[in-house]
């Protein structure tokens, strides 16, 4: 991952926490936050990956802790919220990213336990990430709700038809929480990214040609990268210069997906 | 209100057996409106699936449960109802319709307010069901489509069914174009043999306020 070794520090005295930071894109997030000079709470469900991101963060000279969460219970998504404002005084930004349980199947045939866990890990830690940091976001001069979408969440799947409504429930609880929360001065978007995942890494291990599917269908040509082009929009939505936008969905996928 | 079937309008639904799933006013609704064609409307019974269906119909948007909660307040039992109960009930009528229709081919009809396309104040778990279930209609269309099963969906405006359309907020900044306008006939045709023409679309008949 490429790292911006020029931050803007627009974020400093800002604190975010990123759910699913222990890899992926959630760690492109947590990397690109803490360039910009905000001090990052790694939220990620095993220590042994979570751990290594905030001690990378911490070597480059930034402020980042990972704190042990399990997006799938409620109890554990509001520990982490109030170890954060226990730790670092406060909650300005709340990123939900993981995700777990996309498996490819029929509809028919999807196993119970792989929606359940897509729907727990995007539609329930939505949920309960929004209702937890609520009062902290409220707090804040400027809150911000961002949770991440897919555009398979906006056109459907047919390889994993299950997803798509799971991705889909964050894109109208961020429009919903838009309206409601924009008196408070909080603002609520969404991202929809492609990027150099483990995930997708694994795809392409199962099938070699899919690379070159997605590369070809994307005019850029290219799959993102989770810390500069991933992260910079997500660092741009919790800064100030997007105080005026809210209830909106950025498709960050090189122009691949065209639909909204 | 249906509307009686002249050469001219009719969907050419009649005879067709349709499941409707829900009990709210949409759904009783609907029910008037597809029986008005001359539809036979079907259901399921303990050990007695349906056989020959040629259409399901998924309505269970009802304002007597679809309340505005702030999310501050929003509990799990609320959320389960609406999102989690709302899912797993479209996703297993679509599998069961699916194992039902006549030949293996037939239509599945999924509506929901367009709440799912605007957000509503106070309903972040009911928009969040809405806009699952408009996008479960899009990948059953992608999977089912070559099967011969037409998936569609139906948006309606969130006055019929969420019990404070005015907390949720305006769907629209625009002034609506045509606020008479009935789901019925949009429904029978999405119910129809012709309906196979289309796959994963969103047909909205809201009055023109969604665009």
């Amino acid at each position: 991952m490429d790292v911006n070794t020029n931050p803007s520090q627009r974020l400093a005295g800002r604190v975010a926490i990123v759910t699913g930071a222990g890899q992926g894109v959630g760690e492109g997030i947590a990397r690109k936050l803490a360039a910009e000079g905000a001090s990052v709470v790694i939220a990620a469900r095993r220590a042994a990956t979570g751990e290594p991101v905030a001690q990378a963060i911490r070597d480059f000279g930034g402020v980042a802790e990972c704190i042990v969460t399990d997006v799938t219970t409620r109890a554990s998504i509001e520990e982490c919220v109030a170890l954060t404002v226990a730790h670092h005084g406060g909650l300005d930004v709340m990123v939900h990213n993981a995700f777990a349980g996309g498996v490819a199947s029929r509809l028919e045939e999807t196993p119970p336990d792989a929606w359940f866990q897509m729907s727990y890990t995007s539609a329930w830690a939505g949920f309960w990430c929004a209702q937890a940091a609520f009062p902290h976001l409220d707090a804040s001069d400027a809150g911000r709700l961002i949770l991440v979408t897919s555009p398979s969440g906006v056109e459907g799947s047919a390889n994993i038809p299950l997803y798509s409504p799971a991705k889909a429930a964050q894109r109208a609880m961020a429009k919903s929480l838009a309206r409601e929360w924009g008196p408070h001065g909080i603002t609520v978007n969404c991202i929809a990214p492609v990027a150099e995942t483990p995930a997708l890494a694994g795809a392409f291990a199962q099938v070699p040609t899919l690379r070159g599917a997605i590369e070809a269908r994307t005019p850029l040509g290219r799959i993102g990268d989770p810390v500069s082009d991933i992260g910079g929009v997500v660092a741009f939505l919790a800064g100030p210069d997007a105080g005026y936008v809210s209830g909106q969905t950025i498709v960050c996928d090189g122009g691949s997906f065209l639909g909204l | 209100m249906s509307t009686p079937p002249t050469q001219a309008n009719d969907p050419g639904i009649a005879g067709r057996r349709i499941r409707i799933v829900g009990s709210g006013p949409l759904a009783r609704t609907f029910a008037d409106d597809l029986t008005g064609y001359g539809a036979e409307l079907v259901d399921s019974g303990p050990g007695t699936p349906i056989r020959d269906l040629d259409a399901l119909v998924f309505a269970p948007w009802d304002p007597a449960i679809m309340k505005p909660v702030a999310m501050a307040d929003l509990g799990d039992d609320e959320f389960d109802e609406a999102w989690q109960q709302t899912m797993d009930t479209a996703v297993a009528a679509c599998i069961d319709a699916r194992s039902s229709f006549r030949n293996g081919r037939g239509c599945i009809v999924l509506t929901f307010p367009t709440t799912a396309f605007a957000g509503g104040a106070g309903y972040a778990h009911w928009a969040a069901a809405a806009e699952g279930v408009h996008v479960l209609a899009k990948s059953a269309a992608r999977q089912w489509g070559p099967d011969g099963i037409a998936v569609n969906s139906l948006a309606v405006a969130p006055e019929l069914v969420l019990a404070d359309p005015v907390a949720a907020g305006p769907v629209s900044i625009a002034t609506p174009a045509r606020p008479e306008a009935s789901a019925g006939p949009v429904l029978a045709f999405l119910c129809s043999e012709a309906a196979h023409n289309l796959a994963g679309q969103a047909l909205t008949v809201d009055g023109g306020s969604w665009m």
